[in-house]
Order: C-alpha cells, then sequence, then structure tokens
C-alpha cells in the first residue's frame, strides 16, 4: 500500500504540471522499459521512437489521464500498445532478438571466480532455453520476473485471460526446467559452497 | 505453512507467488516460511536450490550495453519537445502551432526552389507525371464520392469527378498526395511525418488534423477550408513582392488561391457551410451495443471490408459515440475497449482478440 500511495502521489503531481515528477517517473521506470523493448523486437529505433512517443503523449494529455496506483503498470501496458502501433502491420510485430540474450552470459558480481565457471554453463543454457520460447511465452516470463507484474496485470498488458497467461508461463516454466536438469549436480555444489 | 510445498516440483516453486518474493527481496517472514519447508520435508532442499537459481537468473535485469546513452538520448528528444511546447505555451499559441511555424518555412524554402525551376501553371498530370515513384490512383465516380483510406490511415473523401495520387506506401520522409478535384481530408497526426497535399499550384501542409481542398483543374481559384487543426497553405508559384507566399489557417478559415492573380486570399468562414461533401460524416451512437453491429456499420461507412470472428466479440458490448474520428481511431477505441487488436492490410481490415465474458 505505502507504494500505492507514493505512485498515486506522484502521477497526481504530474497530472499537475510538475516537470520534477514527470522526468523522475522516467527515471524511475526508462531502464525496465527499455531492457524489455529490447527484447521483444530487434528494431531499436521503434522502441526508442515508441518510448519517446509515450512520455510525450503522457505530458500533453497529462490532465485527461486516468488516475493509477500502478504506474509501471500503466507505462508498460501502453509502451505495448505503442509498440504493436508504430511496428509495421506486415511484418509480425514480436520478433526474437537474437544477441540481445548474449547479455545473459553476464555474471552478476556476487558470486565469486570458482562459481563463475558454473555460472557460465548456467547462464548458456537459460540463454538457449529463452532463446527457444514463443515470443509471448518469452514477453510472459520478462513481465512475471523481471518486472513483478502479477497474473492479473500481465493479463491486462497483453490483452489476454488470466488462464492463457497462466498457460503461457506454465509452459514456458516448464520448458526453461527442462535445460535446467542437465546441470543440478553443480547446483547443489554451488550452494553447497 | 501450505500443506502443498512437500509435493511441490522446481517449476511449482519457481511459479509460487510467495517463493519469487523471497528469492528476488528476501523477505524475512517468506524466508522463515521456506527454511520450515527445508526443515520439514528435508527431501525438497534441492528442489528449492534449483528453483532459487531459476527464478534468480529469470529476474536479473539484462540491461544492454547501449543502454545508458539511449536513456539519455530518449529524454533529450522528450524535453526538447516539451521545452518547445513550454515556451509556446506562454505566447498562448499551442504547440502544434511551433511544428507548423517550421513547416512554413521549410515549405517557403521549398515554394522558392519550384519558383526557380521557373514552371508555369500546374496542373494534376503536370504534377504525376514526373514523380520518381510508382503512384497508386484512386477516382471518384461522376456523381458518387469515395472514401480512400491512405496507407497512413489518413482518410480521403473524395468528391464526384475527382481524383487522387499517391505512393502505395508513405516510406519517404514526407506522405505526399497529388489532388485533381475537391475532397475532404481527415489526416492521422504524425509531426515527423508532415503530410502535404498537390493540388494545382497549391501545397498545403499539415501534420495531422481535417480540411477540405478544391482544386479542379478547369477552375479559377483553388479553396482550401480548415475543419479542425492548423493548416500551412502556399504556392509553387512566383508571387507578386506584396503579397504572401504562404497562408497559415485555423480552424473555420479558408485560403482562396486565385490562379489568375496568383495570389492568396484568406478568409473566416462557418465550416459546416461550405464542406458538403463532409456531411457523409455522420455522427454514430452506439449504446450498450454488440460490436459486431458496430463493426458492421463501421464497414458500411468506410466501404471497407471488415474480417473477425462475430462468433468471438457476439458477447462484447460497447458504449461510445464516433463522430469525426478516422477509421483507424474508431478501430483503436474499439480494440481497446475489448482487448482485441486489429491489422491494415489491402485497404481490408481484420480484428483479432479473445472475446470478452
Amino acid at each position: 500500500m505505502e507504494k500505492a500511495h507514493s505512485d498515486s502521489d506522484l502521477w497526481l503531481a504530474f497530472q499537475s504540471g510538475d516537470q520534477d515528477s514527470f522526468a523522475q517517473i522516467y527515471q524511475l521506470h526508462i531502464n525496465e522499459l527499455i531492457s524489455y523493448g529490447y527484447r521483444v523486437t530487434s528494431d531499436r529505433q521503434l522502441i526508442k521512437d515508441s518510448i519517446q512517443d509515450l512520455f510525450l503523449h503522457l505530458w500533453t494529455h497529462r490532465e485527461n489521464l486516468t488516475q493509477t496506483t500502478s504506474i509501471k503498470f500503466y507505462l508498460f501496458r501502453s509502451l505495448r500498445n505503442k509498440i504493436l502501433r508504430n511496428s509495421n502491420p506486415t511484418v509480425s510485430s514480436f520478433d526474437v532478438d537474437d544477441h540481445i540474450f548474449d547479455s545473459l552470459i553476464d555474471l552478476p558480481f556476487e558470486y565469486n571466480l570458482t562459481n563463475q565457471e558454473l555460472e557460465i554453463q548456467q547462464s548458456e543454457r537459460l540463454k538457449n532455453a529463452i532463446h527457444g520460447l514463443s515470443p509471448r511465452q518469452r514477453e510472459a516470463i520478462i513481465f512475471r520476473y523481471e518486472n513483478d507484474f502479477t497474473l492479473e496485470e500481465i493479463a491486462q498488458i497483453m490483452k489476454l485471460s488470466n488462464q492463457s497467461v497462466r498457460n503461457l508461463l506454465h509452459r514456458a516454466v516448464s520448458q526453461l526446467r527442462h535445460h535446467f536438469e542437465i546441470v543440478s549436480p553443480l547446483l547443489l555444489l554451488l550452494f553447497n559452497l | 505453512m501450505p500443506k502443498e510445498y512437500k509435493k511441490y516440483s522446481v517449476e511449482d516453486f519457481v511459479k509460487d507467488e510467495n517463493f519469487i518474493l523471497w528469492v528476488k527481496y528476501e523477505e524475512q517472514s517468506l524466508g522463515a516460511l521456506f527454511d520450515q519447508v527445508v526443515r520439514n520435508y528435508p527431501y525438497q532442499k534441492e528442489t528449492i536450490d534449483q528453483a532459487r537459481v531459476m527464478v534468480k537468473q529469470l529476474s536479473r535485469k539484462t540491461n544492454d550495453e547501449n543502454q545508458t546513452n539511449d536513456v539519455a538520448e530518449i529524454w533529450s528528444n522528450i524535453t526538447y519537445e516539451i521545452h518547445g511546447q513550454h515556451r509556446q505555451e506562454k505566447r498562448t499559441i499551442g504547440w502544434l502551432s511551433m511544428i507548423s511555424a517550421a513547416s512554413i518555412l521549410v515549405l517557403v524554402g521549398f515554394g522558392i526552389w519550384l519558383l526557380k525551376s521557373g514552371k508555369p501553371k500546374m496542373t494534376y498530370a503536370q504534377l504525376t507525371e514526373s514523380l520518381p515513384y510508382p503512384v497508386q490512383e484512386e477516382a471518384s465516380t461522376p456523381d458518387i464520392p469515395k472514401k480512400i483510406i491512405l496507407p497512413d490511415g489518413s482518410e480521403v473523401t473524395l468528391d464526384s469527378n475527382s481524383r487522387i495520387s499517391f505512393a502505395p506506401d508513405f516510406n519517404g520522409a514526407v506522405r505526399e498526395v497529388y489532388l485533381s478535384g475537391s475532397a475532404f481530408f481527415n489526416v492521422v497526426k504524425n509531426p515527423k511525418k508532415p503530410f502535404l497535399v498537390y493540388s494545382n499550384e497549391v501545397i498545403t501542409r499539415v501534420v495531422g488534423t481535417s480540411f477540405k481542398i478544391s482544386a479542379f483543374d478547369s477552375e479559377k481559384n483553388v479553396v482550401v477550408s480548415v475543419k479542425t487543426g492548423k493548416v500551412s497553405v502556399l504556392t509553387n508559384q512566383s508571387q507578386p513582392a506584396t503579397a504572401p507566399q504562404a497562408v497559415s489557417l485555423l480552424p473555420n478559415q479558408q485560403a482562396i488561391f486565385s490562379r489568375e492573380e496568383m495570389r492568396f486570399i484568406k478568409q473566416d468562414i462557418k465550416y459546416s457551410t461550405v464542406a458538403k461533401t463532409e456531411a457523409i460524416a455522420t455522427v454514430s451512437k452506439f449504446s450498450n451495443t454488440p460490436v459486431p453491429i458496430i463493426l458492421q456499420s463501421l464497414e458500411d461507412q468506410s466501404q471497407r471490408k471488415i474480417h473477425y470472428d462475430p462468433a468471438i466479440f457476439s458477447n462484447c458490448r460497447l458504449t461510445t459515440s464516433f463522430q469525426n474520428e478516422t477509421l483507424i481511431e474508431k478501430l483503436e477505441i474499439i480494440c481497446e475497449a475489448i482487448g482485441a487488436t486489429y491489422e491494415l492490410k489491402n485497404n481490408e481490415v481484420s480484428i483479432k482478440g479473445n472475446g470478452c465474458n
């Protein structure tokens, strides 16, 4: 509730024309919006344009926007719509971007050197596994695990039923799990260190 | 502690809301919960460890190497546009007028360029014969107006005996169309791609608005009347020094270009009295109406085939009213309301979605 409260306050301040609040909303959410965008399509200009359109639209229509308790949800839902609208309708809107997933190989800092090899194998497998997901499954996974959206929120963003989202996630997790299984003895080692 | 945890698989843990929150945010109370699961069911430890790693990996933010630059670039574009708007507001002129002002400058430059090329009177045939790209031409019959959807979704209603040419895709930096006769335009707003209408010696430039142009090769005047938005009009012909090269029009204003005198006259008008073509755009009100019926009426009005599965959308009902929206805007409103998506292809629309409960 604390978060919801501050979100609506920030939103109200922005709606009343406070440019600092507007900048704050941008700062708070821009990285996750870009990360998401760059992983659902290889067309980076499309993502940059869509984000720019989105924030300009917010500012110019600020007085007429509805109140929101989750700015993040509002932004993701609007961005997804903008991407769909701005993308060439003759091309499949959400295509796979291969090289984006290379970044998954990056190691988290908290692990020490001895764990790095395991981590690399692990990440490599996950990268391949995520690559094998359908675009919608991948989107659902990004929304759920990176962005903490609830099933209901994902359903609204993706314009699907709750059950469809549940199925998408279920299939995605099962498929990913399949790739994890192989390294399980290594994982044990990792956590017993 | 929910009993089912003893039977949970790795997948089950990975999908579990509490489990995700614990792994991601290390919330104390949840940590205690899962510690207890391990204590009670020691055989689940490996399962939980695997699930933990999987959630951690999936939750990792993966920032791209160029992302920092992009964050700054997008923000500077946004603030540039907003501050432009801010300055304009102080002078009590809308933000769009800044874009229009810029567009007039560009057009004046363009006009001068044409002037130097020394072409005399321009007709539709001359304008379209030397285009560097293939064009699509649409024409109305002698007595029936015709509605056309341009590649960007903008709508043109051609009066009788009129024709229009345009590139089958608007891939260039501007959206250009060539008009002979009379037409009402409802242009989809896109500040990045100005919309230009060439009609005889007159060029009309907008970013997104609705207006009417009357420019028959045989008539003495070219008339541009504005219904909504802001429109710049200029000529590609040499002008007497005292006459304006370009005029800027607001709603309920019109520019008359005399092809004899080669000059513009600007007038105030009451829009509804001049634009008879526009009368075809009627107000449609729907109250808790099944979506298939609304789509049927859109289909009739736009003379555009709309593909959808009536069985899926028969449960969707909508209360709304349409007046001056373009077909695209109407589709967006409908699709937003019923959680569907639409696609425009080869002048036909298809709508997909999961229906309503």
